[in-house]
């Protein structure tokens, strides 16, 4: 047969015992005769082999400020034996490659708890378990298993913090708690020894009983900007010259860069200079696209403080505020 | 040819030989074994026939023919490696064995290779029948028959019409443990 080195599943059981019967009957002078034998017993050893993957090849989208945020993977026993595997989620270093593309540029807040993903949908749902360990996973069965960290406030759109997550086959000590480490036989014997037969996933090495993979977060935020101007509308006698009596029409422009998230909710307030007075009659204009079109909703003046409220800014937008005042 | 019988010098059988009665309760001996392929360099392709013909040795000392295998003792054995099953057998005895028939039930756990399948007879249902296995069929999920695989392989068996006082030989097969 051609001899390929391709994973195959999980297999024979370890502690399987392979025997090789043989009968014969054969005749002696036409005369009916039988015999058998049964070679040494061969016993299955225990074939170490995983697989951690990413759940999918999306990175987990986060606001910066959000808690109990998952990266998913799915760890697969492809051992021939049930086994029990430890968890260790690290940070990747900034500046290093992203699990899924580009180039980790932040971190999460941790500390980075594991959850198992019940209903496989790569997200932390209630009432899904949190876990320490993935206990007494049988040959070929597979568990989805959540990073879950909180998300600074301080990220910006477009960033993204990678995580990987290693698996580490251990005994099975058929209780809850995780069994002890892998010791891979330094001598085969005829009774049943441990052998690692893993690949290398992100960050370990081949044949150590682990294999690890990254998922990234990646930061979708609003990015605001504002800007002030104002032109003189009235009582300048035609000059443009800001002069006592002259109406100041006031414009704040907020823009959300393309890209990010829509922003809700973006409350602005302006403190009016003493040397003005507010045209109440003007009122506060809220929600127009620029600058020469007054929007639709008000705003409030209270004791020289203009505010007003966008109540959703679409990434790549703009709407103005728009207040008079009249030069003392 | 699958098996091979090696016929030593001192095969011919003398004419006491053919007057004895079989008064020796087994007149062939049988010694059955299991090895491990270890591959030294892929893409090696396991020879029944090298083996069978004592072209490896099974120390592992000398590689099979083509330079990319030994055989080892079984020691570590998990799914994926390939194992060689060998029978040797002898006429020890003072007369001619003659229909002289060797049944080989394939493990459970392993599955025979394609190799070893199309070269032997072989039962496809628990040693009922036997036949090449390209002659054999199996029922299907759905009742109707489809060819037989390596992968339906119950048994195996040759058949050796007659082995002369002193005569022996050796039968081999090799499966991938599943």
């Amino acid at each position: 047969m051609l001899y390929s080195g391709q994973a195959m599943a999980a297999g024979t059981a370890a502690g399987t015992t392979i025997t090789n019967n043989v009968s014969v009957s054969y005749k002696v002078n036409s005369i009916d005769q039988t015999a058998a034998t049964a070679s040494n017993d061969v016993v299955v050893d225990r074939k170490v082999d995983l697989m951690v993957a990413r759940l999918d090849n999306t990175a987990t989208q986060v606001t910066p400020g959000s808690t109990n945020q998952a990266v998913s993977f799915r760890i697969t026993n492809n051992s021939n034996d049930t086994l029990d595997f430890a968890l260790s989620a690290v940070q990747v270093v900034n500046g290093q490659p992203a699990g899924i593309t580009g180039t980790d540029s932040a971190d999460v807040t941790g500390p980075l708890t594991y959850y198992l993903d019940a209903n496989h949908n790569g997200q932390l749902d209630a009432g899904e378990t949190q876990i320490t360990h993935l206990d007494a996973l049988a040959p070929d069965a597979s568990a989805d298993v959540l990073v879950v960290a909180s998300i600074p406030a301080a990220l910006t759109n477009g960033q993204i913090a990678s995580i990987t997550l290693t698996a580490t086959a251990k005994a099975n000590d058929g209780a809850a708690t995780q069994g002890a480490d892998l010791v891979q036989a330094t001598t085969n014997t005829a009774g049943v020894d441990t052998i690692f037969a893993d690949g290398h996933g992100a960050s370990d090495a081949d044949r150590d009983a682990s294999y690890s993979a990254t998922d990234d977060y990646t930061v979708f935020a609003a990015s605001i900007t504002a800007t002030k101007t104002s032109k003189i509308v009235s009582g300048d006698f035609g000059t443009g010259a800001a002069i006592p009596g002259a109406k100041v029409e006031y414009c704040i422009s907020v823009a959300n860069a393309s890209g990010g998230a829509t922003a809700s909710n973006v409350v602005i307030s302006d403190t009016l200079p003493a040397t003005v007075l507010y045209d109440s009659a003007f009122g506060v204009k809220v929600g127009g696209a620029n600058c020469t079109t007054p929007g639709a909703g008000a705003g409030t003046q209270t004791s020289g403080v203009v505010s007003g409220t966008i109540a959703s800014l679409t990434a790549g937008s703009t709407q103005t505020l728009i207040f008079r005042a009249d030069i003392k | 040819m699958f098996f091979r019988i090696l016929l030593p010098i001192a095969a011919a059988f003398s004419t006491t030989a053919l007057g004895a009665t079989p008064t020796e309760q087994k007149p062939v001996s049988l010694n059955s074994e299991v090895k491990l392929v270890h591959v030294v360099q892929s893409g090696a392709v396991v020879e029944d026939d090298a083996i069978a013909a004592g072209g490896v040795d099974q120390q592992g000392a000398v590689k099979g023919t083509d330079g990319k295998f030994t055989l080892v003792d079984p020691k570590s054995v998990v799914p994926g490696d390939t194992l060689v099953f060998i029978t040797d057998y002898t006429n020890s005895g003072q007369a001619p064995v003659s229909d002289f028939v060797i049944v080989n039930p394939v493990p459970k756990s392993v599955k025979l290779s394609s190799q070893s399948a199309g070269h032997v007879e072989v039962s496809v249902d628990g040693g009922k029948h036997f036949g090449m296995l390209s002659t054999l069929t199996v029922p299907d999920a759905n009742g109707a028959l489809r060819a037989a695989t390596a992968d339906d392989v119950t048994h195996l068996r040759w058949t050796i019409t007659r082995l002369a006082a002193g005569q022996s030989g050796r039968a081999v097969y090799s499966a991938v443990v599943r």
